[in-house]
């Protein structure tokens, strides 16, 4: 940050979104001036209680940072419930590398708020900051590397057969 | 578009069938005119004769004002006939190439479907715009230019042999001459001119095809190679054009030549026999002078010669590029044909290209009425092509499409046409509007019903329903800027705006942030925070536009107080887009919540170099104007870097009720504050129903508010006057101003419109979202199911189980044929192609 930053009255959004930006592993290691312009691109978004933030099949490529609310992943027809969110919970990280069809669908059970990053967005990012692709690569890694390592532990008792994320 | 069988198709004609047909009565007014000419051309020479011998040698006054006068009345006579003559010419020209057109238009257009698929648009274009007016010209000339000129050519021979005969002989030796050598060179002008054309068309065929794929080529930057092949044609056009036109200005030249001769063997020949007496001098300047007009006629015939060539190639080489004979006629069979049930039955059905390629190999199955088949498989399986042949788009090879137990072939067009409706992948929109396209496909029909009344409008609005594109007209109709309408209009609108808030101001304030007087308005620039309403003449935003240029507005913000501050806020706005987004480029989506636009960065840059620390008061008087400019603009909702300061919010509040006050004199033309009782000119319809702005940043706000408006809407019974003016919108050139889901939603109702008892479709759903998709086959299934047949191309596999029949094609041949359960039991292809090929048993 340069000397004259600290003159500038910022919005308490834009240092707030800094702030929980640089709580989330996947852009912590990110340099101070592309996180800066990370948290100016993010986009505050409010659903209300029943809205389906994205569906099974979309292609919704965004990180959603739950900000305030609540909110749930649904599987197939029978809408059942995989995972739920709340706030300072995020989803999306792999959305943000390239086009794919989700396999669930999101809906906010509460009127909830989110902080989002579009893949669109963090593609310019990192063209500016080229850095960054590798740090985002790394901290993906690592959390499938921990979730996978749950997930063994979990399952120490059968089902193993559904493991080996890491070594595909 | 009734074709009499017995007459011999359009491109077959002859030229002078044009000239002639329709024609005859002026053709014959024509000629009489003509005859009358070729007298008044003649009277003039024996007038000339008669001056000279009998007034001027003789000295008789009389005789001389006498023949002057018959002089004069025949000259002015011919004149007036050749002006008559032209017109009749120009007439009987347009007329025939009109016709010419039409017929030869309506021709192409049925022409079969593989013709286009080898058919440039361009070429086409030429030929009917182009080419066919050399054809045209001569048709007006067919008749007159060379009777005319023959004719005169005839009484002037005559004439001058009346004068005498042996010097006219011997002048008229020139012109067989002339016969035996034009023809030649004629004939190597036809030939350029047949190269030409040809090129020509080439040329047309292929700027039609560079520009179509003009996509491809600025992609990859194939600028060069197109202008290569665009280049070697040109050239090979200019020396084809060198050589015709080499040609047509020999047969010119020569002819010009010859006939100078004449004068020469008058002067020599009849000086000869003036010397020796046996020719008078009145004689032979009669002689000379009227040998001199054998030219004219005799030019123009040349010149007719010119153009009959030119014509007869030009006519010739574009009719024989249309002389493929349409597949289908179009009439309707004599009396009342039976409709058709649905029932279908294809026995094995063959498909071959006019290249031999075997595109359907042996196909059988059949359907009841109203029952639903899916055609699935892999691509190039032969699922359009089998639709496109049930539909009777070309016509099959061989085996056999049988509908209620009636050969397809021996069905007309015309009742394939009423009684099946297609939509295919890409529909095609034409310009027009949304109601236009609607009706296109009924108001074909022989009897179409007449489009207009309220029953007929209530079927419009339940079929755009029924498709899901009511939503979207609704939303065409809500987003038509309200004209300065009647105040029956203006009160209703208003009734709508005060019904909407009441009901749904609470449930909608997270969606809307309405416009109130009292508040600060968020989601507006600051600007218009402080015009807070519409002014000038139209919209509020376009005229008198309130800015650091506008002189009595930089005053008006001076004498509130507001100029300062709000310099001040642009210097900051400045600082904190340079601290953010500088050294990153002109990236647009950077800049789109940015207070500062893109291409202003640097002179923030700039400016906030100068002055690293303190305020904007001290800047000169442009760079003040600079930033107010930034800050006018500023919209706290949407500029979410910069916070709005309350005291400033504040100052603009009391700066509005100000404004408002002096407005007549900031805002020429008339101002309308933003109050409950006023509409917004130029806005709108919705805008002036929800009276506010959507705040950013929920996604589903535009839904809910749509919901709410036509809540509303309905209970004020104000649904089908919107619907009726969105329907009204224009669907943009082509129908871009629609997606790619809207054409495919419109180009089924379309079909649903006229009601026909089967429906193809080749992937007709492919551009909708999940949920049109869904709607589409609900409807299918709850309304169509029974009713109405429906051979559906699919590409989405997840919701073929809803169809009664499921064929699978692959290669041409049906692989597979029955229900959706017996095919899955089956775990043939279907399932491959559902679950792929390695799937272990579940």
């Amino acid at each position: 940050m340069n000397s004259s930053t600290e003159k500038i009255c910022q919005t308490p959004e834009l240092q707030e979104n800094l702030q929980l930006f640089g709580e989330l592993p996947c852009f912590a290691t990110f340099p101070p001036k592309a996180m800066k312009l990370l948290a100016f691109l993010a986009e505050r978004y409010r659903f209300a209680d029943g809205d389906l933030i994205f569906e099974e099949g979309d292609d919704f490529g965004r990180l959603y940072l739950l900000l305030a609310g609540h909110l749930r992943l649904l599987a197939g027809k029978g809408q059942n419930v995989v995972c739920e969110f709340r706030p300072k919970e995020f989803l999306g990280t792999f959305s943000l590398l390239g086009r794919l069809p989700a396999l669930f669908s999101l809906e906010a059970t509460t009127a909830s708020t989110v902080l989002s990053i579009s893949r669109e967005q963090l593609a310019k990012v990192v063209e500016q900051f080229p850095e960054c692709a590798n740090s985002y690569l790394h901290s993906l890694l690592r959390e499938l590397h921990r979730w996978e390592a749950r997930s063994c532990r979990r399952v120490a008792g059968g089902g193993q057969e559904q493991l080996g994320v890491t070594v595909l | 578009m009734k074709r009499d069988p017995g007459t011999s198709p359009v491109t077959e004609k002859s030229l002078f069938h044009w000239a002639f047909r329709d024609n005859l009565k002026l053709q014959l007014i024509l000629l009489s005119l003509i005859l009358l000419i070729v007298g008044a051309r003649v009277v003039p020479l024996e007038m000339q004769k008669r001056i000279i011998n009998d007034a001027i040698a003789l000295k008789n006054l009389d005789a001389l004002f006498l023949y002057c006068l018959i002089y004069i009345i025949a000259l002015t006579t011919a004149s007036a006939l050749k002006l008559a003559i032209n017109y009749l010419q120009a007439l009987i020209g347009e007329r025939a190439m009109t016709v010419m057109r039409k017929e030869l238009y309506e021709h192409i257009l049925g022409l079969p479907l593989h013709f286009f698929r080898t058919t440039q648009p361009g070429m086409v274009v030429s030929s009917l715009m182009t080419e066919l007016s050399a054809a045209g010209t001569f048709a007006g000339m067919a008749f007159a230019v060379p009777l005319t000129n023959i004719l005169t050519l005839l009484a002037f021979t005559v004439y001058l042999l009346w004068l005498n005969p042996k010097l006219a002989a011997t002048t008229l030796v020139i012109y067989p001459l002339v016969m035996l050598i034009i023809p030649q060179l004629q004939k190597r002008a036809n030939q350029a001119n047949k190269k030409r054309v040809d090129i020509s068309r080439s040329t047309s065929s292929q700027i039609a095809e560079s520009i179509s794929g003009i996509h491809e080529i600025q992609v990859h930057g194939a600028y060069r190679q197109e202008s290569d092949k665009f280049g070697q044609l040109a050239e090979r056009l200019k020396k084809v054009r060198i050589r015709w036109s080499l040609f047509r200005f020999g047969i010119k030249t020569a002819n010009n030549y010859f006939t100078g001769l004449g004068p020469f063997i008058v002067f020599l020949y009849g000086g000869y026999l003036v010397m020796h007496g046996q020719l008078a001098l009145g004689a032979m300047v009669a002689f000379l002078s009227a040998q001199e007009k054998l030219f004219d006629p005799w030019k123009e015939l040349i010149d007719f010669y010119q153009v009959y060539q030119d014509a007869t190639v030009r006519y010739r080489r574009t009719m024989r590029s249309f002389t493929t004979t349409p597949d289908f006629t179009l009439e309707l069979p004599a009396g009342d044909a039976p409709r058709l049930s649905g029932e279908l039955a294809v026995h094995a059905l063959t498909y071959d290209t006019t290249d031999g390629l075997r595109l359907l190999n042996g196909v059988s199955f059949s359907l009841q009425a109203g029952e639903h088949l899916a055609v699935v498989g892999f691509s190039g399986g032969g699922k359009s092509t089998l639709i496109q042949c049930i539909g009777k788009m070309f016509p099959y090879s061989g085996g056999s499409i049988q509908f209620d137990g009636r050969e397809l072939s021996e069905l007309g067009k015309m009742e394939i046409i009423r009684d099946i409706g297609y939509v295919s992948q890409s529909p095609f929109i034409f310009t027009g509007t949304v109601r236009e396209n609607l009706l296109y496909a009924r108001q074909a029909l022989p009897a179409a019903p007449q489009a207009g009344g309220t029953e007929d409008l209530d079927r419009q609005i339940l079929v755009l329903q029924q498709v899901g594109l009511f939503v979207d007209v609704m939303r065409f109709g809500l987003e038509t800027p309200l004209e300065p309408e009647d105040a029956e209009t203006t009160r209703r609108i208003l009734a709508i705006r005060a019904r909407l808030r009441q009901e749904f101001g609470k449930k909608l304030a997270d969606c809307i942030e309405f416009y109130d007087w009292q508040s600060y308005h968020r989601t507006s620039t600051i600007a218009e925070n402080i015009v807070f309403g519409s002014g000038g003449s139209g919209s509020g935003r376009d005229s008198g536009r309130p800015g650091p240029d506008n002189q009595l507005f930089r005053q008006f913000l001076g004498t509130t107080g507001l100029l300062l501050p709000l310099v001040e806020l642009g210097l900051s706005l400045a600082r904190q887009a340079v601290d953010v987004l500088a050294g990153l480029g002109g990236i647009e989506l950077f800049f789109k919540n940015s207070p500062v636009p893109a291409d202003q960065l640097e002179r923030c840059e700039a400016l906030t170099s100068r002055l690293p620390h303190g305020g904007g008061s001290d800047l000169p008087r442009q760079d003040q104007d600079f930033l107010l400019a930034l800050a006018l603009q500023f919209t706290p909702a949407n500029h979410t870097m910069t916070r709005l300061d309350d005291e400033l919010a504040a100052d603009i509040l009391t700066a509005r009720l100000l404004f408002a006050k002096q407005a007549a004199g900031l805002l020429p033309g008339g101002f309308t504050p933003y109050g409950e009782t006023a509409l917004i000119p130029g806005q709108s319809i919705l805008n002036n129903i929800f009276f506010g702005r959507i705040r950013p940043g929920m996604p589903s706000a535009q839904e809910r508010i749509n919901r709410a408006v036509m809540h509303t809407l309905v209970e004020e019974d104000y649904l089908e006057k919107i619907a009726a003016i969105g329907m009204e919108s224009p669907v943009g050139t082509m129908g871009d101003r629609l997606s790619g889901g809207q054409r495919q939603k419109l180009a089924i109702a379309r079909v649903l419109l006229k009601q026909p008892s089967i429906i193809l479709m080749d992937e007709a759903t492919s551009a909708l979202d999940n949920k049109s998709q869904t709607r589409i086959q609900r409807l299918m299934t709850n309304r169509w199911r029974g009713k109405r047949t429906v051979i559906a191309v699919v590409h989405r596999l997840d919701s073929i189980d809803t169809f009664d029949k499921i064929a699978v094609m692959k290669a041409g041949k049906l692989v597979e044929y029955g229900s959706y359960q017996d095919l899955i039991g089956q775990r043939g292809m279907l399932h491959e192609l559902i679950y792929g090929k390695n799937l272990p048993d579940a």
